[in-house]
Parts: structure tokens; C-alpha cells; sequence
């Protein structure tokens, strides 16, 4: 192959020369087409070189990547369950390149924490896993577990914002790619809402008022739970944003204390919520019991990623028509209008051993169709800022516009902005909170003691 | 010939002592290692002596989780271990009573997992069996998964529900080895049935009885899945056992030398109460026989 390239590149090269000896012989007018003329044949025959080395190597990729299984580890596996979409990727690759993925779901996101973090320093680590950006990102990459995927962000960098890149680059180097991203508005049952002639609350007085409505009418306005444990930050994050969104992050970044007056200011609003009755018992399930006390119209409104639409309230047989959204006041005028945004990693490990079928595989899905198939699957946004997205229910459309069009503040989710240490820790106390929210002062100094131990540790 | 014989005889544990070193023996000594280690999983480990030792003794979460898992082992012996041998007892011999053996058999079939989710959906405070019923009465619905110290009682129920058939199988193998003869005998000379059951049955059944308490112990102490799987130790570790504390710090929060410590602690615990009690236990034995 290279031979063939070599000799069309050589007999280009000669006949340059040739043109120029004869332009030496000839004069200058006569010489002057003559040169053009060889330097077009020499870049007719580079491009037939380089066109042909393409169309081999694209054969010789399809022949050494066919039969090819990649692993993609995730924890999606139970409710929400997106191993059909992961599954459907893997068919698309298949049919392009000839590599299948094998997705492996866990149901419970500890053990997949676990399993993942085990096998990535081993011969046998996944080729590709779910994960989560920033500080559970950081940590991996920091033991050299990630395969850097600088290259596949280059090649798609007019499809991605800057922001998202950031978000994925460590120390100048990017890593994983994100499949989906995701906005926490708050959903909420159309039909309730109608019956009690309430509307979408564009400030947190109207956000009580439709709460004070729906209570009096028996309906519980919010769920809240401790199951499962992490969707006890869920308000905490928003509390502490409406307060003020630097505060929010000085906090995740350990400027500030959790014992700080703001901080503490943003427990009370959710303790006088609390008090008022306006959350479910802590004692339900965020994705069994909330969708269905959604659903019959016994709880009003639940917060949750733009993920819970389609996986958890549309599977649990919520009907579009129900489902109306809105972004949630910020308590505090002064903090503006925010919005949380979660980021959906894939990440490529170090150890994988198909490393560079894995990244002919990152690369298609980081482009605009590749990264359009989980999306559509899931009626997600995709994060190639050239996929389409004709298939997002109207209602997304509408959280997208207004988060564009109204200048809303993204910030970065609890979950994946505050080290990971401390968010273990800290949503249990946050779960303490829930359930005994008397004891604010207590909870507030183990917390402090949580994040002064990991950031003493880790200046 | 006497050593050939030796030799053949060690040829034939080989085997077994092979699996033992490998799969138990080789991870049991590593994990000891590792206690003393500071170690996230990934990095190199880092040595720390005792640390990981002493900074067990000042976690208050450590001795939730010891008290939390006394109580299992407690109101083990008290519901599971004595409830089987009622059963046991007042099944023997009845009408049906094959029909009732498997009835109370069932749910040991029935893997923790399982067992867990089936009891989530019961203690579910909106669609759950248990709280439909209360709200039927009209009484309020109580969270039993979230309510503290409510929370470790409703896991210790199902534990029961779970562990009851096991436990009543073991004790009616006892009850069919104790010989009819003494049992009739004391009948003859006239001692009551409750007389014949705490002077005859009761330490016949003692071999028996040794064996299912040391198994329910060990068990209760190393409970883990069924925990794990209704309430992850929660809700702020509330219901945590040392299995499960154990699990959190070596997975959860990739304390891997930490977790150790703990699984060394509670292995010594596990043995050293084991041991008490089966030395004790053997001793009485051999005076009764």
C-alpha cells in the first residue's frame, strides 16, 4: 500500500523537476504553464494518493475492528433503565465499523462505584463506563485511569460549547465524552394544577402560593425522599443556590463553611417548607412511589433531572398530556435565575484492550449522528450542538428556550461539584436533616467537620 | 506402611486444603494487611499502623453500627433461633403438618435479595400491604424503612420471616433423634407434657441447638444483602450493621484500609463468641453424656 503511494508521490516529484529543467531550457513564458501544469498534476496525484491510503485504511479499519465487543459498563440498569439505548449505540457501531458493545448494567449505583473502580486499574477493565463529570471525574484521571480523548474533542470542536469542553478537561487534557446532558426543573401534574386553576410560578411567592393551594386541598405539593440516599441533595443544592449561587459554589469548592449564615439561612427555608408540610414523607421511593402519587394526583410536583420525563414518569404511565414543567423561583430575588445541569459522562479507560476500537467508537458517537441516537432514545439533549433534536418533546424544548432566551445561570450539580468524600458523607446528613430537621446546628458542625477533613488533606 | 498411609491420607485433603488456602486463607491475611494500610483501591497503599484501628474506636458511626448489629444477634436468638424450636415442637406430629413445615420452609428458598424487595413493596408507604391496611383501620401510615429505631425492627421481621424455616427444619432433625423411650418413660411416671418437654426434649436437643445458635449468630452478624437492599444502612446510617459499615467504607467511600479494620474487628468478635460458647457448650455435653 504505502509502496503504491510512493511511487505516484516520486513520478509527481520528478515530473516538478522535469518542468523545471525544461523551464531553464525554454525561457519563462513558455515554462510558466508548463510548471502549473506539473504542480496540478502533482497535487492530482498526491490527492489520488492520499484519497486511496484513506479508502484502504477505512477497509483495513473494518477489517481489524469487525467482531470487536467493547464493554460499556453502567448503572442505569434498574429504574432508570437505559441499557435499550446503550444497546441500540452498540448496534449502530456494529453496522458501521463492525464493533459491538456489550453493555452491562448494575442496579444499585454503590456496587457499579465499586466494580468499576476494582477492574479499571486491571487488565480487565471496561473499554468504556458511565460516570460522572468533575470531582468523580478528577479522581479517576488523577490515578491515570482515563484514556484522554483531547483528539476526538478537536475533532468535533465547533460541536461542542466551551463550556461543556471545560467541563471534561483536566489540566489541559480532555476525557470521556458526554453522551447526554440533563436541566433539573420541577414537573408537575397538569391536571392538579388545572382543577385548582394554579400556574406555573415565576417567583418563589407564587411558588408558596401554589403550594399553600395544593395543600389545603390535601395534596402533598412536593416529594422528598431518603431513599437511596443521594436524592437527599437534590434540595439542598437548589435552597443553597436560591440563596446565592456563588455561595453555592464557594461551598462546593470549599471557600466557604456549611456553617456559614447563608448556608445555614438556605437550611431554614427548607426546614420552614418541611414544617409546613409541604414535602412528601421521606419515606417513599423517588422513582416508585413518586411517580405514582405523581400520577394520581397525590403529590403536585417533584423535582428532578429532565431525565425523569421520559425514563421514570412516561415508563411508570404518567401521559405527556399530565406533565407540565417549570424552573424553579430562586428564594432570593437577589440570586437571580439559575438552573442545575447534570452532565452524563462516558469515559474511556487507560486499561481498556481495545483502546483503539473504543475510541473509533467514542469518536462516531461524539459526532452529530452518533451522539443523536441515545438523545432520541431517550428524548434527551444531546450535547453535539449539531445533533438534531426535532425528536425532544415539546416540553424540553420549552425548559431549553427558556433557559436560553431568559439568561438563565448553569450551575453544575451537587452531586459531581463538591468532592466526592464530602458529598458521601454529607447526603446522609442531608437525609438527617430530612427527617429530624431540629437538629440544623448539629448537623450543620458534622458537616463542617466532614469538608475541613478532606479539604485540610487536600489544599 | 504406617507412614504411606499418612502420606495417602494428606493426599486426600489436599484438595480441600488448597481451596481453603487459596480462597479464604490468602484473602483473610491480605485483608489483615491492608487494615494497617491507608489505601484508596487505586493508589499505591500508604502504611499507617494502627490508624485505621484507632480511628475506629472514636467513629460514632462505628458504634451505631456494633450496637445496631448486638440487636441482630439478640433478637436473632430471641425470634428466629426460640421461634423455630416452638415450631418445631408444636408442628411434630400434627395433622397437616408436612403442609405447615413447607409453609414455614418457603421463604429460606427465597434468595435476600428477593426477600428485600418483596419487603420494601410491603413496608412501602403507598402502595405497601402494611400501611394499606393501617390506613383500611384508619390509623396514619407509619414509614418503616425511615423511622428510627422503627427502621432496624422491620428489617429484624423480615430477618424472622426469612430465617424461622431454617432453624425449624434443624431443630425438628434434633426432635426426631431424641428416642421415644425416655419421652415415654417420663409420660409412665407422670410428668406433665411441659415437664417432659424442659427435663427430656430440651437437652436432647442440646447438640442440636448448639449448632443452630452458633449458625444464627454467625449469620446475624455477618447480615448484609437484606440491609443493603431496604434501606443501604439508612436512612444517615441509622440501621447500619458492621457488614454493612463495612461495605460502605471499602466500596462506598474507598476507604479500603478502614474497611478492613472493620471486617477484622467483627471477624474477631464472630470467632471470639463462637468459640466461648461452643467451648462452654461441648463441656456441658460431655458431663451430660
Amino acid at each position: 500500500m504505502k509502496k503504491g503511494i510512493f511511487f505516484r508521490l516520486l513520478i509527481a516529484a520528478l515530473s516538478i523537476i522535469t518542468m523545471l529543467a525544461a523551464y531553464g531550457l525554454t525561457g519563462c513564458a513558455q515554462a510558466e504553464s508548463v510548471i502549473s501544469e506539473a504542480v496540478e498534476q502533482a497535487e492530482e496525484a498526491v490527492e489520488e494518493a492520499v484519497s486511496t491510503e484513506a479508502a484502504t485504511e477505512e477497509t483495513e479499519a473494518a477489517k481489524d475492528y469487525s467482531g470487536t465487543v467493547l464493554s460499556l459498563l453502567h448503572d442505569k440498569g434498574g429504574n432508570p433503565n437505559y441499557q435499550p439505548y446503550f444497546e441500540a449505540m452498540g448496534d449502530k457501531t456494529e453496522e458501521l465499523f463492525g464493533i459491538s458493545i456489550e453493555p452491562v448494567p448494575y442496579p444499585t449505583t454503590d456496587v457499579f462505584i465499586a466494580t468499576v473502580n476494582a477492574a479499571l486499574s486491571t487488565k480487565d477493565a471496561p473499554d468504556m463506563f458511565t460516570w460522572w463529570s468533575t470531582w468523580r471525574m478528577k479522581d479517576l484521571i488523577d490515578q491515570g485511569l482515563l484514556a484522554p480523548t483531547t483528539a476526538l474533542w478537536d475533532n468535533h470542536k465547533d460541536e461542542y460549547s466551551e463550556g461543556l469542553r471545560n467541563a471534561f478537561t483536566f489540566d489541559g487534557e480532555a476525557y470521556g465524552y458526554s453522551y447526554t446532558q440533563e436541566y433539573w426543573p420541577v414537573w408537575y401534574n397538569k391536571d392538579v394544577f388545572a382543577q385548582y386553576n394554579l400556574e406555573e410560578p415565576t417567583t418563589w411567592a407564587e411558588f408558596e402560593a401554589v403550594c399553600d393551594t395544593l395543600l389545603e386541598n390535601g395534596i402533598t405539593p412536593m416529594a422528598q425522599t431518603v431513599q437511596a440516599r443521594w436524592p437527599t441533595f437534590i434540595m439542598f443544592e437548589q435552597f443553597v443556590i436560591g440563596e446565592d449561587p456563588q455561595l453555592y459554589v464557594d461551598l462546593c469548592e470549599g471557600k466557604v463553611k456549611y456553617s456559614d449564615p447563608k448556608i445555614k439561612a438556605a437550611f431554614e427555608v427548607w426546614k420552614g417548607l418541611i414544617d409546613k408540610g409541604y414535602f412528601t414523607d421521606p419515606g417513599i421511593d423517588y422513582f416508585v412511589d413518586a411517580p405514582a402519587m405523581f400520577n394520581s394526583g397525590e403529590v403536585g410536583m417533584i423535582l428532578a433531572g429532565t431525565w425523569y420525563y421520559e425514563s421514570v414518569l412516561i415508563a411508570a404511565g404518567v401521559t405527556e398530556e399530565q406533565i407540565g414543567a417549570f424552573i424553579l423561583p430562586s428564594q432570593k430575588e437577589s440570586a437571580g435565575k439559575n438552573i442545575v445541569l447534570e452532565m452524563s459522562p462516558i469515559c474511556v479507560s487507560s486499561n481498556s484492550q481495545n483502546l483503539e476500537a473504543t475510541m473509533v467508537a467514542v469518536d462516531y458517537f461524539m459526532g452529530a449522528e452518533g451522539n443523536e441516537i441515545f438523545a432520541k432514545l431517550n428524548k434527551a439533549y444531546p450535547s453535539n450542538m449539531n445533533s438534531n433534536t426535532d425528536f425532544l418533546p415539546e416540553i424540553k424544548v420549552k425548559i431549553a428556550d427558556t433557559v436560553k432566551n431568559e439568561n438563565y445561570n448553569i450551575l453544575n450539580r451537587y452531586w459531581e461539584a463538591t468532592p466526592t468524600p464530602i458529598c458521601e458523607e454529607a447526603v446522609d446528613k442531608f437525609a438527617e436533616f430530612i427527617t429530624n430537621p431540629e437538629k440544623l446546628d448539629q448537623i450543620l458542625a458534622d458537616l463542617d467537620v466532614i469538608a475541613d477533613k478532606f479539604w485540610s488533606e487536600n489544599k | 506402611m504406617k507412614y504411606h498411609n499418612k502420606f495417602v491420607s494428606y493426599l486426600y485433603i489436599l484438595p480441600s486444603f488448597l481451596l481453603v488456602f487459596l480462597l479464604l486463607l490468602v484473602p483473610m491475611f491480605q485483608n489483615i494487611y491492608y487494615s494497617f494500610f491507608q489505601w484508596n483501591g487505586i493508589a499505591e497503599p500508604v502504611f499507617n499502623g494502627f490508624s485505621n484501628y484507632i480511628q475506629l474506636f472514636k467513629d460514632s458511626n462505628f458504634f451505631t453500627s456494633l450496637i445496631n448489629t448486638i440487636l441482630w444477634v439478640v433478637i436473632t436468638l430471641i425470634f428466629p433461633v426460640f421461634g423455630g424450636l416452638l415450631i418445631a415442637v408444636f408442628l411434630r406430629g400434627i395433622k397437616f403438618g408436612n403442609f405447615f413445615k413447607s409453609i414455614f420452609y418457603i421463604p429460606i428458598t427465597i434468595s435476600f435479595v428477593a426477600t428485600g424487595i418483596i419487603w420494601n413493596y410491603m413496608y412501602s408507604r403507598q402502595i405497601g400491604v402494611l400501611n394499606t391496611f393501617l390506613d383500611l383501620i384508619g390509623l396514619d401510615k407509619i414509614s418503616w424503612l425511615v423511622n428510627v429505631p422503627l427502621n432496624t425492627f422491620s428489617l429484624l421481621i423480615t430477618w424472622t420471616w426469612q430465617q424461622l424455616g431454617i432453624n425449624m427444619v434443624l431443630f425438628l432433625m434434633g426432635l426426631t433423634s431424641i428416642p421415644v423411650e425416655q419421652t415415654e418413660a417420663a409420660t409412665i411416671e407422670g410428668a406433665s407434657k411441659w415437664q417432659t418437654f424442659i427435663h427430656i426434649t430440651l437437652p436432647m436437643l442440646r447438640p442440636i441447638t448448639t449448632v443452630v445458635i452458633v449458625m444464627a449468630t454467625a449469620n446475624s452478624f455477618k447480615v448484609f444483602d437484606l440491609i443493603y437492599v431496604m434501606t443501604r444502612g439508612g436512612p444517615y446510617r441509622s440501621s447500619e450493621t458492621l457488614a454493612v459499615t463495612m461495605f460502605r467504607e471499602t466500596f462506598t467511600m474507598s476507604n479500603m484500609g478502614y474497611g478492613a479494620a472493620i471486617s477484622v474487628v467483627l471477624s474477631i468478635i464472630v470467632v471470639a463468641i463462637s468459640a466461648i460458647y461452643l467451648r462452654t457448650m461441648v463441656k456441658k455435653d460431655l458431663l451430660y453424656y
